[in-house]
């Protein structure tokens, strides 16, 4: 007899989704929890698309804890010298049923934990797991602590221990793991007044902005982004461990180059840095995944490296959350078949290959590879506001040049081959079209 | 009849800051709290003695006492309270489920860094001796113990009290052990709710802190400013150190009435 039907091993966003799926179930379901409490850990800076939150919390967005809902979404390119922005404002993502919001994770993960206790899960904190338990035929049984007498057994275990997963690794789930999956995603709040924010980023009452940021890296493979929250702002840069790992620059020292951009600057000025913290991204989407599920182990949020990283499209905690849900929904369906092994939940497999998580991650799979490569991060900002300030730059006695030849000379002046544009055109259109 | 230990905390919520309400996420027991409860558990162990964990704290301490319990405690006496009361009429609270005590301890101090006289009242309230500052335990006889207590520049003392007494601990003197995953998942400890009692009317008088009376200093002489802050400060003075006077207990009481005199702090 298990102490649990189903072990959870972390309090995100998957975790606590699990653990509230099961719980409902009227399945005994305990939560395991690393910190004192769900998201202490607060290293997120970032934007929240609960849509998937329909299905287990209705009308979520009244009760949820937010920051700003996102009402604005800006893609910017940086040179040394120049920005380029794509501005975008939606009304309607500031009324119900929303989009897209701000948050504190320490606010928001605590609030989902909390709705997965209400439904009867058991939260244990401060309680890190420090391995599997598995019988003689590999079947995962359980889980060690490091707490005393800190054995628990139970019927499936989900792991969402978040990126890095020992207990993925351990198991052997992750074949390969390569430092050029990953990105660092390093970031400070910004305390500034609400007065003030709502100037500077033209927005009202709780909107906030999104700003997402190719180039303004120092030269590193990333990119930059700033988020508004209610009286902060999150500045940070995501960074390419190879090339972050090959140059000499600390990552604050190229926050502070992103900040002191005569495009950025004038939006952080006279905020103080409340908060700093690191954080590792799983980047590579499909080519890092993990094997998902063996017998008794299910596999999910950045654990299973659920993070979709695809240049205009950043976003975690929404896979995270519908893995964690669906890998409940199997662990529930094997639990009441009596057959725990991998093939009795292979539910889950199937369920993310028929929803959004696998199938934006395979049409999606060429993208990160795309963005983070040379070309895309450093040759075409440089190509685009080039030919834009040859655009608008007036020259005269000069007649305005037409725009096929500003292309040409700037193509050439930046040494950018034809061809090469062709290929990434193709990947782009066959990732994004 | 099973002896019991008793053992006072203070839960601390967050301060609530500008803007922001207090969080119970962020609250606490102080390092010295914790230890008082560890040095309470080894010596049950030692004595076959039961763990009584008393505190007065608001409701939303519940989960927390039950989690800092869950180290070994074998009963939890929540008396609820929500607002601040005086140090005298918490400890009268907590004196009536600390009577067959023959042991209290307490942290030496809180989070929120409160007067540290609760365990004095409740000392006057249940008749005990008291020690403060202890860093450790020395020796162990029948009744009473020899206690290690810090003094001021590193210095330590050696107090002995006898039974029935409270102690209040440094931080240091022991690290709580992890409470196990099962006590964690299901606490054993016997809870009895308790509630605050309106105080007594019963005046103690008032109170307040001794400040010695301002004395006239003649300014210091100097030909130059240099000359009048060496003056001032007595840096040409020959310096006095400490001195170590061996005198009978009447002699040194009479000694010390004579120097504190001498400085002012008497008249």
């Amino acid at each position: 007899m298990s102490d649990f039907d189903v072990i959870v091993v972390g309090a995100g966003p998957a975790g606590s989704c699990a653990a509230l799926t099961i719980a409902r179930t009227g399945k005994s379901v305990a939560l395991i929890e690393r910190g004192p409490f769900p998201g202490s850990k607060n290293m997120y800076g970032g934007v929240v698309y609960p849509r998937i939150l329909d299905a287990l919390i209705p009308e979520w967005w009244n009760e949820m804890p937010v920051q700003r809902w996102v009402t604005r979404r800006s893609t910017m390119l940086l040179t040394d010298t120049q920005s380029l922005s794509i501005d975008f404002r939606s009304d309607a993502w500031g009324d119900a049923p929303y989009n897209g919001a701000t948050a504190f994770r320490p606010d928001f993960d605590n609030w989902l934990a909390n709705k997965a206790v209400e439904a009867g899960a058991t939260l244990v904190c401060s309680t890190t797991v420090t391995g599997l338990i598995t019988n003689a035929n590999g079947a995962v049984i359980g889980i060690h602590t490091d707490r005393p007498d800190g054995d628990l057994t139970a019927s499936v275990v989900i792991a969402c221990d978040g990126v890095n997963s020992f207990l993925a690794k351990e198991h052997g789930m992750y074949p390969h793991t390569d430092a050029a999956h990953f990105t660092l995603g390093v970031k400070e709040t910004i305390t500034l007044s609400k007065e003030i924010i709502d100037e500077r980023f033209a927005v009202r009452g709780n909107q906030g902005v999104d700003i997402e940021i190719l180039g303004g890296t120092s030269g590193v493979n990333g990119g930059g982004f700033i988020y508004t929250n209610l009286d902060s702002l999150s500045v940070g840069v995501v960074l390419k461990l190879p090339k972050l790992a090959a140059q000499s620059k600390r990552p604050e020292e190229i926050i502070a180059g992103l900040k002191s951009h005569s495009a950025i600057a004038p939006l952080v000025e006279g905020g103080t840095i409340s908060e700093y913290s690191a954080h590792l991204i799983p980047e590579a989407g499909l080519k890092m995944m993990p094997t998902l599920l063996d017998d008794g182990l299910l596999v999910a949020g950045d654990a299973a490296a659920m993070c979709l990283a695809a240049g205009i499209w950043l976003e975690g905690v929404n896979f995270a959350m519908a893995s964690g849900m669906y890998a409940a929904q199997a662990a529930c369906e094997a639990i009441e078949k009596g057959n725990t092994s991998a093939k009795g939940l292979s539910l889950y497999k199937k369920l993310l290959e028929d929803t959004f998580v696998l199938r934006d991650h395979r049409k999606l799979r060429r993208a990160p590879q795309l963005v983070l490569s040379d070309r895309v991060q450093h040759m075409y900002p440089a190509l685009i506001t080039s030919v834009v300030q040859g655009m608008f730059h007036v020259n005269n006695p000069l007649p305005k040049p037409g725009l096929r030849k500003i292309l040409k000379d700037e193509r050439r002046r930046l040494g950018i081959r034809t061809i090469d544009l062709a290929k990434d055109a193709i990947t782009g259109f066959r990732s994004f079209g | 009849m099973t002896p019991i230990i008793g053992v006072c905390v203070k839960w601390i919520g967050s301060q609530p800051t500008s803007g922001h309400e207090a969080d119970a996420r962020f609250a606490q027991f102080s390092a010295s709290d914790q230890a008082a409860l560890e040095v309470a558990l080894q010596r049950a162990e030692q004595q076959s003695a039961r763990v009584r964990v008393v505190s007065v704290a608001p409701i939303a301490a519940r989960s927390h006492l039950v989690a800092l319990c869950a180290s070994g405690a074998h009963e939890l006496v929540h008396i609820a309270a929500e607002g601040q009361s005086s140090s005298a009429h918490v400890a009268h609270e907590l004196a009536q489920h600390l009577r067959d005590c023959a042991s209290v301890w307490c942290g030496d101090y809180s989070l929120d860094r409160g007067s540290g006289s609760v365990p004095a009242f409740l000392a006057s309230t249940l008749g005990a001796q008291q020690a403060l500052g202890i860093v450790g335990i020395s020796a162990t006889n029948n009744n009473s113990l020899d206690l290690l207590r810090r003094l001021d520049a590193g210095r330590r003392e050696i107090v002995r009290v006898m039974e029935p007494f409270i102690i209040s601990v440094e931080g240091s003197m022991a690290t709580l052990r992890r409470a196990s995953l099962a006590s964690t998942l299901r606490p054993t400890a016997n809870i009895i709710d308790a509630s605050l009692a309106e105080p007594s009317t019963l005046s103690l008088g008032d109170f307040s802190p001794f400040r010695p009376r301002p004395r006239t200093v003649q300014a210091p002489a100097g030909e130059t400013a240099l000359d009048r802050i060496k003056a001032a400060t007595s840096a040409n003075s020959p310096q006095k150190h400490s001195e170590i006077v061996t005198l009978a207990p009447e002699d040194a009481a009479q000694y010390i009435v004579e120097r504190l005199t001498e400085w002012g702090y008497l008249s």
